[in-house]
């Protein structure tokens, strides 16, 4: 299943687009749900902060595993960086690098690009989770 | 809780653990829509507050790094915070930005 949706330029727009993407993986787990949801807002409030700009938010989700990405139309590739205690913004990729399996950007050949991040090994979880669905196997 | 334009509700209060030791509580969702206003409701509330200032964070249901940016701006202040039944997420993303000093987890 593959759905996307475009989100305004807003700081509202962070938390519509993570309700977005709960509403896609209603029934996943709370794990992995709790981990997409801060891994998108990350991504959405780079867009706003830095791109200035709407953003799209397209999710992929199979049995296996789900796949999120953020894309926007503004210049330059995002980094990760090594805030300091003190320093009031710069963790977001840090978070998204520790909680994501695979996370990675696309570049455009014109400006733009998309941040995109997976969660594998769903069902896996879920078991070590003691979720219903692991036990039903 | 308030709400901030179609962004995130949440709310901040004080009250006082089964010990009778005073907290601060926050519900609801942080994100960079809403921090701002809950950062003002808590710098009301932080001045008169013991220390270490101590957080009760089992009903915030979820929180970013603009939260965290906003606890890291607390504790500049405070020293060190105390944060007690955070999310599994909200555990997490403490760890892997390396926080742990300054935001004290317990159980």
């Amino acid at each position: 299943m593959t759905a996307e949706r475009d989100f305004p330029y807003a700081f509202a727009a962070v938390t519509q687009a993570r309700h977005y993407v709960l509403d896609m993986l209603n029934g996943i787990g709370d794990m992995v749900a709790g981990d997409a949801a801060v891994m998108v807002s990350e991504l959405a409030t780079n867009s706003v902060r830095h791109a200035a700009t709407g953003f799209t938010v397209s999710v992929d989700r199979t049995t296996e595993q789900i796949t999120v990405a953020v894309a926007d139309p503004g210049p330059g590739e995002p980094r990760m960086r090594a805030p300091k205690p003190t320093d009031g913004s710069g963790r977001g990729l840090r978070i998204v690098n520790a909680l994501a399996d695979e996370w990675g950007v696309h570049t455009n050949s014109g400006p733009g690009k998309s941040v995109w991040f997976t969660i594998a090994n769903i069902d896996e979880r879920f078991s070590k989770g003691g979720n219903g669905r692991g036990a039903t196997r | 809780m308030e709400q901030v334009d179609g962004g995130a509700s949440a709310a901040v209060a004080p009250g006082v653990d089964e010990t009778g030791l005073p907290i601060i509580r926050i519900i609801g969702e942080l994100d960079i829509s809403n921090v701002a206003l809950i950062e003002d409701q808590l710098a009301a509330l932080v001045d008169d507050a013991a220390r270490p200032l101590t957080f009760d964070l089992s009903s915030l249901t979820f929180m970013d790094s603009s939260g965290l940016a906003m606890l890291l701006r607390t504790a500049d202040q405070t020293g060190p915070i105390v944060i007690r039944q955070p999310t599994g997420t909200v555990r997490r993303i403490i760890q892997a930005t390396g926080l742990t000093d300054v935001l004290r987890v317990e159980a």
